[in-house]
């Protein structure tokens, strides 16, 4: 029988916390996906650890932008999302270069995003003045 | 706790991933140990499935395709697809991970094919986006919904009789040339006629090429090919070839059923398909049982035609009729293949040599004919038409057998042979010429109310076509609504019996005045 996406996702999740490192772990999870054949559920199952690991009080936040963030600004983005998970034992924030974001930053956690980008923004006013004509 | 990132993870695993699919892969292989009459049994593979395909190096260089058919606890009986001449003992086989698929979609819309799909009319290579694997699971309960919807055959005697709906699987059974296949292909022209949008799929179980040729060239003429799908096999194909081709036109028609169209699949015939399957069987060495078909020869049917079936709303309301035809030895429909069919169908069309041979064609015998399902796909205008048209016919027949032996009848009877002898005639249907619903419901509302019992028999079906050309020519309005299938009113009625009664009256024998001595 096919073993559900989220027990093998908590099981990267647990094994990867108790390792530490994801280096040499990484490969015995794409030698098992490889042999089952279920290499195209890559994605979802990394959206499913990040997922596993903010419930076992890992929270690690992609912020993406243009620039390099200031300490500021990571100090800023790791407090909004503090409290959004009070109990969570440690927010690592992991800054993702992407020129497209033209300015600002987009900040993803598993299952919420808060897109505070120019990008963001430039898309919403071309909706918008698109929709009126 | 060490740093963990989302984003590394992903970056190793796919780098992992990169890795291993460039190494060479370990390959599970095995040997052919000995091979004859299409089989090849091989050592090695364990890991193979039930109809996996398997590769088998041929002398030549050439890959030979094969399926898992046997497998045993210590070798692997497989069917070879391909030229049997290029498999020798000790060859190498390696698995394919991949069970027996065909190629699908519209792509195969007017084309003959084999039954894997490769193109036998000599047209370019058919390029299809979708494979269907031959063996799937039919749909479940929940999947379904009941057969609820005509599938017009365009034969009189059917339609009014035997209905059979969109979903249904009614079979055609009867000896040799009593007009199975005729019937089939009557219901295959009447789609293209009716423009109803039906798929056709004709399966030709190891039929003789020149038929299927014949059979195309007709297709076509009709205008019907452009809708038409033919699995061809001949009798000089492999069992193997002959045991895959329902399958296979099944996987084609189910492509339809799926997308929320109609398809009819004609399996021509079932009779030859069990006979392949026996052939495999007894190679493979597997028990035989009664007259040395294989245990599972129900199965190997009921499987089959379980699969055409009337979709549920929420799968699309789709559906796959199937019309599978049965070869009978001297009207046996006693033997065990015959018994097999007709329990797993939903009716069956009996066709009667005497009947054939008495010009009664389609030669369908009405005591033995019987539709379990598209009574309530029958539409109304002919229910209303054709109903206890059954049982005053079978009351004839029984009533005609009787009086060969009396000369001296009641009124009444021989006013039943009389209205019997009517009917019989006005059922009797020339091959390609299917009639729609208004000319159905015309002829028999007619005969069913005495528009034609002064007609002598010899010209009712003269009468008959004078009717529906007089209909046809003056009556534009009137036909249009016929032909909707809806209920005829009163003034409908009455003008079908004014025209009836006015054509009749042409045919009808003049009274000869006897002298007085």
């Amino acid at each position: 029988m096919k073993t559900p996406r989220i027990r093998i996702a908590r099981t990267i999740a647990s094994q990867t916390l108790k390792r530490g490192s994801s280096k040499t772990y990484a490969r015995e999870v794409a030698a098992y996906l490889l042999s089952e054949g279920r290499v195209d559920e890559l994605d979802s199952l990394l959206r499913d650890v990040q997922a596993d690991w903010a419930a076992q009080g890992y929270v690690e936040v992609l912020a993406r932008s243009a620039h390099p963030l200031s300490d500021a600004v990571k100090d800023d983005v790791a407090a909004r999302v503090r409290s959004l998970y009070p109990e969570a034992a440690r927010v690592v924030v992991t800054e993702v270069l992407d020129p497209l974001v033209v300015g600002g930053v987009a900040i993803r956690l598993a299952e919420q995003q808060l897109d505070l980008s120019v990008q963001a923004k430039l898309n919403k006013f071309k909706q918008l003045t698109g929709s009126k004509s | 706790m060490a740093e963990l990132s989302i984003t590394d993870l992903s970056a190793d695993i796919r780098a992992a991933i990169e890795e291993l699919k460039a190494r060479p892969e370990i390959e599970d292989v095995g040997v052919v140990t000995r091979v004859g009459d299409g089989i090849a049994w091989i050592y090695g593979l364990s890991k193979a499935g039930y109809n996996e395909m398997l590769e088998i190096d041929g002398l030549s260089g050439q890959k030979v395709t094969a399926f898992a058919f046997n497998l045993a606890q210590d070798e692997i009986g497989a069917v070879i697809l391909g030229d049997t001449t290029e498999v020798r003992a000790g060859a190498t086989v390696r698995s394919s991970g991949q069970v027996l698929e065909v190629p699908v979609g519209p792509e195969l819309v007017g084309r003959v094919v084999d039954p894997l799909g490769n193109p036998l009319d000599g047209g370019d290579p058919i390029k299809t986006t979708q494979k269907s694997p031959v063996e799937r699971t039919a749909p479940g309960v929940l999947g379904r919904k009941h057969v609820h919807e005509p599938l017009m055959t365009g034969l009189v005697a059917i339609d009014a009789m035997v209905p059979i709906g969109r979903g249904q699987r009614e079979l055609i059974i009867g000896d040799r040339q009593t007009g199975k296949t005729a019937i089939a292909v009557d219901t295959m022209v009447n789609q293209a006629r009716q423009k109803s949008g039906v798929i056709n799929v004709y399966v030709a179980v190891g039929q003789k090429l020149s038929k299927v040729a014949a059979l195309q060239e007709r297709l076509k003429r009709e205008g019907v090919m452009d809708q038409t799908i033919i699995v061809a096999t001949g009798p000089s194909d492999p069992a193997a070839m002959l045991y895959l081709a329902p399958y296979a036109g099944c996987a084609m028609g189910e492509y339809f059923r799926d997308n929320k169209q109609h398809a009819l699949i004609v399996y021509d015939d079932l009779t030859k398909h069990a006979q392949a399957y026996r052939q495999m069987s007894l190679l493979l060495r597997r028990p035989p049982g009664r007259e040395a078909y294989p245990g599972d020869v129900f199965y190997l049917h009921s499987r089959l035609l379980e699969r055409s079936a009337k979709l549920s709303d929420e799968l699309g309301a789709g559906s796959l009729t199937a019309l599978p035809i049965i070869e009978t030895q001297a009207g046996d429909i006693g033997a065990y293949i015959p018994t097999n069919v007709i329990s797993i169908t939903d009716g069956q069309i009996f066709l009667e040599t005497s009947l054939f041979y008495q010009g009664i064609r389609p030669a369908i015998s009405v005591g033995l004919s019987v539709s379990r399902v598209g009574g309530d796909a029958q539409t109304k205008a002919i229910k209303a038409a054709g109903g206890g048209m059954k049982l005053s016919l079978a009351q004839f027949r029984e009533l005609a057998a009787f009086s060969q032996f009396s000369t001296d009848l009641d009124a009444e009877t021989r006013h039943t042979i009389e209205r019997g002898q009517r009917l019989t005639e006005l059922l009797k249907q020339p091959q390609y010429s299917p009639y729609a619903v208004w000319e159905m419901y015309s002829v028999l509302y007619a005969a069913n109310n005495g528009a034609f019992d002064a007609v002598p028999l010899e010209k009712i079906e003269a009468a008959r076509e004078a009717l529906l050309r007089e209909l046809k020519a003056k009556y534009a309005k009137l036909v249009e609504a016929l032909n909707t299938g809806s209920k005829p009113t009163d003034e409908q009625n009455e003008q079908v019996m004014k025209v009836a009664h006015m054509i009749a009256k042409q045919y009808e024998i003049q009274p000869v005045k006897k002298e007085a001595k």
